[in-house]
C-alpha cells in the first residue's frame, strides 16, 4: 500500500499504513526480517505446533496454581505477610456481650422441702 | 472453609500472575522474536490468543475466594473501585485496577472488528499499565512472597515481561531515513 506524487516517486508511509501493513503483512519472525543473505545468517525457528503450546501453557499455570495451593496449605499464617487485616479486634469487638447483673427471681412453685422452725 | 477460601485465594492469584506473564510475553513475542526458538510466529499468537481461557478462570477464582473469605473482608463493590478497601487501600487498591484494565482490554479485544485498529491498540497497549499495576499489588498484598523463591520467580516473571517490553518498543521506533 506505498502512495505515489507522480508515477515512480515514493512517499513515505504514514504511521497508520505501517500499522496496517503490519497487520496484512504475513506473520515473520524477527531472525527471518534482517536483509543478510544466504541460509548462515537465519537462526533456526522452532516448530512447536500452537496446541502444544497451548498444552504447555495450561500445564505450567496449573502447576503453578497446584504448587501455591500446597505452600500456601503448609504456611497458612505467615507472621511476616504485608497485609495483616485486623481479625481479632474486629471479632472482638463484634462479639456479643454478656453483662451479669445481681437479680432477686421469685416463684409461685410450693417449696420442695420444709425449714423445721425451733 | 475460610481456610480453605484463603488457600485458593493465595494459589490463584499466583496462577493468575502466571498465566498473565504467558500471556503478555507470548503477545511480544511476534516482533521480538522472544519465542522464535519454540515456535513459529502464527503458533506464538495462536497462543497469545487463547491466552485468556487461561486468566479469567484464575482470576475469577482469585477474586470469588477472596470475596467469599470473611477474614480477608473484601466486597463486591472492592472488586470494581478502587481504594475503598478498609485495610491494604494501595496494594489492593492496584489489583483492583489492573482487574479493571484487564476486562478493558480483553472487552476491547471480543470487540475488535467493531473499533478502529488505532483505538484498539490504544486499549490494548493499557495491558502494560494493568500489568505494572498486577506486580506491584503481588508485591505489596502477597503473602507468599514472603518465600525468597516465590519472590524471585516472581521479580524474574517480571524482568522479563519488562525486557521484551522495552525490546518491542525499541524495535517499533522509525528507523533513521538514510541519505
Amino acid at each position: 500500500m506505498s502512495r505515489t506524487l507522480a508515477p515512480g516517486i515514493p512517499v513515505r508511509e504514514t504511521q497508520e499504513e505501517r500499522n496496517l501493513n503490519a497487520e496484512q503483512r504475513p506473520v515473520t519472525t524477527g531472525e527471518q526480517r534482517p536483509a543478510k543473505p544466504g541460509p548462515k545468517s537465519r537462526k533456526p525457528t522452532g516448530r512447536t505446533p500452537a496446541w502444544a503450546l497451548k498444552l504447555g501453557s495450561a500445564l505450567f499455570a496449573f502447576a503453578i496454581f497446584g504448587g501455591s495451593f500446597d505452600y500456601a496449605s503448609q504456611h497458612l499464617a505467615t507472621a511476616n505477610a504485608p497485609l495483616q487485616p485486623t481479625v481479632v479486634a474486629v471479632a472482638a469487638s463484634t462479639e456479643p456481650t454478656v453483662t451479669l447483673s445481681p437479680t432477686l427471681s421469685t416463684t409461685t412453685r410450693a417449696p420442695v422441702t420444709k425449714t423445721a422452725s425451733s | 472453609m475460610d481456610l480453605f477460601l484463603w488457600e485458593l485465594a493465595r494459589a490463584s492469584g499466583l496462577g493468575a500472575y502466571a498465566a498473565l506473564c504467558i500471556a503478555t510475553i507470548s503477545g511480544l513475542a511476534p516482533r521480538t522474536a522472544t519465542l522464535a526458538f519454540l515456535a513459529q510466529n502464527r503458533a506464538v499468537r495462536a497462543l497469545h490468543d487463547w491466552s485468556p481461557w487461561l486468566i479469567i478462570p484464575l482470576v475469577l477464582t482469585h477474586v470469588v475466594a477472596l470475596i467469599l473469605d470473611a477474614t480477608a473482608r473484601i466486597g463486591v463493590l472492592d472488586v470494581f473501585v478502587p481504594f475503598v478497601t478498609s485495610y491494604g487501600r494501595l496494594a489492593i487498591g492496584l489489583g483492583t485496577i489492573s482487574f479493571d484494565l484487564l476486562v478493558v482490554v480483553l472487552v476491547t479485544t471480543w470487540l475488535r472488528r467493531r473499533m478502529s485498529l488505532a483505538a484498539w491498540q490504544l486499549f490494548h497497549r493499557l495491558s502494560y499499565l494493568g500489568f505494572v499495576a498486577l506486580f506491584l499489588h503481588a508485591i505489596l498484598s502477597g503473602t507468599d512472597l514472603t518465600s525468597p523463591i516465590i519472590a524471585a520467580l516472581t521479580w524474574l516473571a517480571a524482568a522479563v515481561v519488562a525486557y521484551y517490553s522495552f525490546e518491542r518498543v525499541r524495535r517499533s521506533r522509525p528507523m533513521p531515513s538514510a541519505g
